[in-house]
């Protein structure tokens, strides 16, 4: 139940950031992912199922934009939360520097992927869009992850797990 | 070196994601029209709450936009009106210096008051006008309800009028109802009074006295203030106590009018 409430929580709070609070901290276009932040989030620091239920969810929030191509996101954002469920599971995820990298990677993933399933006829700017906004949206999540782990909160929850 | 979470290991956590897979994979391939529902209501419910923040703020945002536009259009209009009252005022009262001057075919001369030194006993206000502006001593100076001094020092660019209600101020005036004539001056009091009257002439409060023109200084006819109390203090008493209330306002006066009626 508790997790239940903290999901639909965050995904109010991600609605609310997406629309509210992006447009504003947007550097050149470029937007920090809180989704995949939010599913890294669930799946480092919460029980199994709920980077699930909250990736799933979301997913379906970001398609209801684009109903075509609805279930892609979910699906995309459900495997990225497995595979940081997997590091979770596996690897020393408590550095910084490693949930940096994942969040980086786990951004970079998502965008592109998300790019392809969208431009499926039409790949031609692919490496473009990597470089010019899949890169610089992960590089901003990694540094706005680096510092969130700074605060208090974080830091008690890392050291407590 | 494996870490482990407690609760990582549920074979029931494992099935969830394997779940929701299925549910992804069974959502992209439903009917578009499906997904055009299930979006609609998903917006509904995430995208509209924060959109109406939006709109609430923005509409906000315009209200106090409004606002202050309206309070500064409220502080001009203000300042118009208090524009348009005094232009009213000043219309009205150069209307009454208009009669005036067409009875007594005179020379007006605007003057504004400059300095007016607040110094017991000694009555007097400097004005923006002197020699520059052809004026002389012993110009009659006028406010716009009446009587108000006269010129008693004149420099190039400015001038000092003597007040009513300085010790020194004599002004010859007549009671307009009786034509009783009596000298106008200040008592040690500071009280205007009406000298020189003798206990039996007809004498009333209420009555107007104007200037009767003798001694030359003051034209004849300027309103200089109301009798506002006549008293007999003794049967053997000569002259009368009489107290005069001037038709001027000293401490509101802003602008004067020195009269030149050309005769000096």
């Amino acid at each position: 139940m508790r997790e239940a409430i903290l999901i639909v929580f965050c995904l109010f709070i991600a609605s609310f950031w997406e629309i509210l609070i992006s447009p504003v901290i947007a550097i050149y276009g470029i937007e920090p992912n809180i989704g995949v932040m939010l599913v890294a989030f669930f799946a480092l620091y919460r029980t199994g199922f709920a980077y699930a239920f909250f990736a799933f969810l979301w997913g379906l929030i970001i398609d209801s934009v684009s109903p075509g191509n609805m279930g892609w996101n979910s699906l995309i954002l459900i495997l990225i939360g497995s595979a940081i469920s997997f590091i979770r599971n596996h690897f020393n995820w408590q550095g910084v520097s490693t949930q940096v990298a994942v969040v980086f990677l786990s951004v970079l993933v998502h965008t592109s992927v998300n790019y392809i399933i969208q431009n499926i006829d039409s790949l031609g700017n692919f490496f473009y869009f990597i470089v010019r906004f899949a890169v610089a949206s992960a590089l901003y999540s990694g540094i706005i992850w680096l510092l969130i782990q700074y605060l208090p909160v974080f830091r008690y929850r890392t050291r407590g797990i | 070196m494996i870490y482990t979470v407690p609760g990582s290991n549920n074979k029931k956590v494992s099935v969830i994601p394997s779940v929701l897979i299925i549910l992804c994979l069974a959502l992209i391939v439903i009917p578009t029209d499906t997904k055009i529902h299930i979006s609609e209501i998903i917006i509904k419910i995430f995208y509209l709450p924060p959109n109406s923040l939006i709109e609430k703020f923005e509409d906000l945002y315009k209200i106090r936009e409004k606002a202050k536009a309206l309070e500064t259009e409220l502080v001009k209009t203000k300042l118009e009106l208090s524009h348009y009252a005094d232009a009213a005022l000043e219309n009205q009262r150069l209307r009454e210096f208009l009669n005036f001057k067409t009875s007594y075919n005179i020379k007006l001369i605007p003057a504004e008051i400059v300095e007016a030194p607040d110094l017991p006993y000694y009555h007097s206000v400097i004005v923006n006008v002197g020699k520059k502006s052809g004026l002389r001593p012993d110009l009659a100076a006028i406010s716009t309800r009446g009587l108000a001094g006269k010129v008693s020092r004149v420099y190039d660019s400015s001038a000092e009028i003597q007040l009513l209600l300085d010790p020194l101020s004599r002004v010859s005036v007549v009671d307009t109802r009786s034509r009783v004539q009596g000298i106008l001056k200040v008592q040690m009091s500071g009280e205007l009074i009406l000298d020189n009257v003798p206990s039996h002439e007809d004498v009333k409060e209420g009555d107007t006295l104007k200037t009767s023109g003798l001694g030359g200084v003051y034209p004849p006819g300027i309103p200089a203030g109301v009798v506002t109390e006549f008293e007999v203090l003794s049967p053997s008493y000569l002259f009368a106590q009489i107290k005069v209330q001037p038709f001027a306002e000293f401490s509101r006066m802003e602008r004067l009018f020195i009269i030149d009626s050309g005769t000096r």
